[in-house]
């Protein structure tokens, strides 16, 4: 992606490689209207088109040969997604004659685009900054809806607002104490030091409740990952194909089936659960069977949430099962499931089964041949997001160069906390929240170096 | 300079001392007359320095490069390089009121001429303005209604060069304005040809006159004024802080309502001087014409204040004249080595439309910018060109030595508790526990490393018994200590933003082609010229998203 910027004109298909009703050829740059105009024949030129205008014509190729129908909407900077002058061509959707349609516009001499140019042409003609641009990816990949949701918000500019707002009443604190520097020998105070601790306290909690919405989004963006573990034989892996409502991993009686560790996603109200269904955890021989509970432990370290599944019916499990909470990763990230509740009888369920290990782990009842208990599980599964205290209001940092640099600006900004607070002369502290500035400069790509522009262009997909 | 402050200073104090060591300045007021003829003997002393004194009339170019100049005298100077300080008397008008003469300064004559033919070469050219207070009489001052502000015990010299300050320092007197100076002062606005408009160049923010203040502060109720007397010998008293070109009627009743100067006798009235200047962007780094070869600009022709920012700017472009008269590459102070590179590079990037006055709130690289180090910064550029003596560069290094080795010291010995706790419970600091090095306690902002001195074991020690002899070098020391954490993350700046700096343009680099970047910024960037991504990066109204273009072009 080192190249140089021209408005050259390029082109990709915009939508996915495969059949389809549709597909979409995007053209954009100087050149692009006229380029299209050349190979099309419709009751109108493309090039007296007005701005946001549909044409239904036939694409023909140099020979003059009939390729397709289509229709092309002309686009007029700066009003187009790249503001440039653009041209959105719908042809039939078919893998050959869509094909046939890019190759032709190539051959007119618009150049193939490469992965991102479209978006960053945006971004370089100024229609959207770098935390749009990666919007756009994160909106491309959003598997969810809370997902797209948070990805829509951040492209309508909402997220750099709220960085702007953040830096710019950081520059203002700046300012002001870099200004005193001046005026020191006057005695001008111009913010006395409790204001400033203030703001620099207020500021501060603003950026940390971002850098913890970074967990949330990010559950959001890739979902919660789930390790199903337990003794061999208590139904894990029933238990995983109740959740999915599938038959994916082998179900039978015989203790320690399950040698592999499966993967499989599910979408609960809007969020995806990754699950991983594991082998049953026991001392054994067994080669295969040794190293099945090896990947178990592993994928246990991994996840975000930990389902254990107690065989509710034997009694002498349950001391292994205590034994096996203290390999949580995250104490307050555990379901404890009691399987084959229908073999037990109600009563001893109530007295015996239910409060006997600590009262924080949430518990449930389940029966994955039956399906009982199997929507609570759904709905336990879904309160471990809400454990997090935070909702999907929008504002979420989903990528991680977003989140170091908040936690940059806010190792800088507590450092000027401690210097004021320690009566240290100001421009100490100018120089902590300077660097915050230039942190918090980097998310919208104002301090940008090149290789962060190519490696953010460069995750996407060519055609957008 | 420095040498001529320190021989000839009747007054010296380092300012901002509540501030960290990077906000010290050390101000100096010299004996006027003193100054002058201080200056003038050195100059005429030097050796291979030939002085003339006349006016130029005309400048000779040919393709592009000055050959010589010619002055009013008739006499043709033919040269490889000029430098131009014309300070304010380039077409100088003087205001007093509705009052107006020609003049670049009190009896002195304004010059004509050489404007027009800078402006015919095609320079594009402007209007500033700046101003001077009322000069009093000494005798007439009630010294009892004002604040005597001594000079500094153990004053520090300006230049490495000169051992100790002998002169005998004198009192400056602080005293304020009034409400009633303040609207007797309005009074004469309709009179100001600042306000009526007859005044066309823009003056300074930093040092405005009296009436800018009132007009700009509304809400304050007093501005400071300091009383400093010219000389050891001089009967005129400098009004600082009143610079002003109100009718000297105005001037005269006001002045008279300031606690000490109630029966003053003003000796002269301030008035404001209105010059031409040559706005900045149109030079090199080197202070050189990007224009004409040979052709050098210094000083408030270039669009900043006198003093100290003038004769920086005197200093570079004398160098660069004669690098580059010897066919060397010119000689360019970067931002983060002296505050001249800031202030070079500030009037180049970011022009001027007031006289610019040097801050330290303009220099982000404050921290490592101090006075005290000036010398390890930039002595040794200096002998490279053979401005600074051996002696000089001698003394540095050993200077340097010392305080390396302090440092050393600092830094891996350490003290028992039953040692040190003594001297941090006297300092009013937390005692330790167990073994500390002397560097993290030093650290402690309580702690000076005086403190530590008195612990024998450290005070006797080599390393830090040869900063005894050594003030300048013990105070590096303790800040450079002190602050260790802080300069460092400054340094790291430096390297990350070094990046952008070694990203150069190329000379001929047609910024217009490049359509993506806003036409604000293509006009800027075409004018200023900028050599690097990071210098385009800080001319003012070049966006971000500009830059973001321009680095993707550079990049091919």
């Amino acid at each position: 992606m080192a190249r140089v910027y021209h408005d050259d004109t390029i082109v990709a298909r915009a939508t996915p490689l495969g059949e389809g009703a549709l597909a979409v050829i995007r053209v954009s740059g100087s050149n692009a209207i006229a380029a299209v105009d050349v190979l099309f024949r419709g009751k109108s030129s493309l090039s007296e088109a007005a701005g946001y205008t549909a044409h239904y014509g036939r694409l023909i190729n140099l020979k003059g040969d009939h390729i397709d129908e289509i229709i092309a909407t002309v686009f007029r900077k700066p009003l187009s997604y790249t503001g440039e002058d653009s041209v959105e061509i719908s042809c039939h959707g078919g893998i050959y004659i869509s094909q046939l349609v890019l190759d032709t516009i190539v051959s007119s001499g618009v150049r193939q685009a490469e992965p991102g140019e479209f978006t960053k042409r945006a971004f370089l003609n100024g229609r959207i900054d770098l935390s749009q641009a990666e919007a756009v990816a994160g909106l491309i990949s959003a598997r969810s809806e809370a997902s797209r949701r948070i990805s829509l918000n951040q492209l309508e500019g909402k997220f750099s607002q709220k960085i702007a707002e953040i830096r710019g009443r950081l520059l203002d604190v700046c300012s002001l104490i870099e200004l005193e520097l001046d005026f020191s020998e006057e005695g001008i105070a111009l913010l006395p030091r409790e204001e400033v601790l203030g703001l620099i306290n207020l500021l501060q909690n603003e950026i940390e409740q971002m850098i913890d919405s970074y967990r949330v989004g990010k559950i959001y963006r890739d979902g919660l990952s789930v390790a199903i573990v337990g003794k061999p034989n208590a139904g894990k892996s029933s238990i995983f194909n109740a959740l999915l409502a599938e038959n994916r991993a082998i179900v039978t009686d015989i203790p320690g089936t399950t040698r592999d560790s499966l993967e499989e996603n599910v979408l609960i109200d809007g969020i995806w659960f990754r699950l991983h269904d594991t082998a049953g955890l026991r001392e054994t021989n067994d080669p295969a069977e040794i190293e099945g509970v090896a990947r178990a432990r592993s994928a246990l370290k991994m996840a975000d949430v930990m389902l254990l599944v107690v065989d509710s019916f034997l009694e002498r499990e349950r001391e292994g099962t205590l034994a096996l909470l203290e390999e949580a990763q995250r104490p307050d990230r555990v379901i404890v499931a009691y399987n084959k509740i229908d073999l037990c009888e109600p009563k001893r369920i109530e007295t015996g089964l239910l409060k006997m290990i600590a009262s924080h782990v949430d518990e449930v009842l389940v029966s994955a041949k039956t399906g009982f208990g199997v929507s609570t599980l759904r709905q336990k599964l879904l309160s471990m997001v809400a454990n997090d205290g935070l909702e999907a209001s929008g504002l979420q940092v989903m990528n991680v160069r977003h989140r170091d640099a908040l936690c940059r600006a806010l190792t800088a900004l507590k450092s000027a906390f401690n210097t004021v607070e320690n009566g240290v002369s100001g421009e100490f502290a100018a120089l902590d929240i300077r660097m915050a500035i230039d942190s918090l400069a980097e998310i919208v790509g104002e301090i940008s170096s090149d290789e962060l522009l190519n490696n953010i262009f460069g995750k996407f997909c060519i055609g957008k | 300079m420095g040498k001529i402050a320190d021989a000839t200073g009747i007054h010296f104090r380092m300012l901002n001392k509540s501030k960290g060591p990077a906000i010290w300045s050390p101000r100096c007021q010299s004996d006027r007359e003193w100054y002058s003829r201080d200056a003038a003997r050195r100059i005429l002393g030097q050796e291979n320095l030939t002085t003339i004194r006349d006016t130029i009339v005309d400048i000779c170019i040919e393709n592009r490069r000055l050959t010589a100049i010619v002055t009013g005298g008739g006499l043709r100077i033919d040269c490889r390089a000029v430098v131009i300080c014309t300070g304010t008397f380039l077409n100088a008008i003087m205001h007093t009121g509705r009052y107006t003469s020609t003049g670049g300064r009190y009896e002195e004559p304004a010059s004509s001429g050489l404007s027009y033919k800078l402006a015919s070469l095609g320079l594009k050219m402007g209007r500033l303005k700046t101003g001077t207070p009322p000069r009093v009489d000494r005798h007439s001052i009630d010294y009892d209604e004002t604040e005597h502000q001594e000079g500094d015990k153990d004053p520090i010299p300006f230049s490495f060069q000169t051992k100790e300050i002998r002169n005998p320092q004198i009192s400056m007197f602080l005293t304020h304005t009034n409400s009633k100076t303040h609207s007797i002062l309005q009074q004469g606005f309709d009179d100001s040809p600042m306000f009526t408009g007859r005044i066309k160049g823009v003056g300074p923010r930093y040092c405005p006159s009296i009436e800018d203040k009132l007009y700009r502060f509304p809400g304050r109720e007093r501005h400071q004024i300091f009383l400093e007397p010219e000389g050891y010998e001089s009967d005129i008293v400098y009004v600082n802080g009143f610079s002003t070109s109100l009718p000297q009627e105005i001037q005269q009743r006001a002045i008279r309502t300031i606690p000490g100067l109630q029966r003053v006798k003003m000796l002269r009235p301030g008035y404001a001087v209105e010059y031409d200047y040559f706005p900045p962007h149109q030079l090199e780094h080197s202070l050189k014409s990007k224009f004409v070869e040979g052709l050098y600009f210094a000083g408030q022709v270039n669009g900043t204040s006198g003093y100290e920012e003038a004769a920086a700017q005197g200093l570079m472009a004398g160098i660069n004249a004669a690098l580059a008269v010897r066919g060397q590459s010119p000689f360019i102070l970067k931002r983060n080595e002296a505050y001249i590179g800031v202030l070079i590079d500030d009037l180049i990037n970011k022009g001027t439309d007031e006289p610019y006055r040097i801050f330290t709130s303009r220099a982000e690289y404050r921290l490592l910018l101090r006075q005290d180090n000036a010398d390890s910064r930039l002595m040794k550029m200096g002998y490279e060109f053979g401005l600074v003596p051996n002696d000089s560069i001698k003394r540095l290094r050993q200077k340097e030595g010392r305080i390396q080795r302090a440092k050393e010291f600092l830094a891996v010995h350490s003290v028992r508790p039953s040692v040190v706790n003594p001297v941090l419970e006297r300092a009013g600091s937390q005692s330790i526990t167990e073994n500390e090095t002397l560097g993290k306690l030093l650290k402690r902002p309580e702690i000076s490393i005086s403190d530590l001195m008195s612990v024998e074991s450290i005070g006797q020690s080599d390393a830090m018994l040869a900063l005894l002899s050594d003030r300048e070098a013990m105070d590096r020391v303790e800040i450079e200590v002190k602050y260790e954490g802080y300069l460092k993350r400054q340094e790291e700046q430096i390297e990350h933003l070094k990046r952008n700096e070694s990203i150069a343009i190329p000379h001929d680099f047609v910024f217009d082609s490049v359509k993506s970047i806003s036409k604000e910024g293509r006009e800027r960037l075409a004018n200023v010229r900028p050599r690097s991504l990071g210098q385009a990066s800080r001319i003012s109204g070049v966006t971000s998203a500009d830059i973001s273009v321009l680095m993707i072009h550079l990049r091919s």
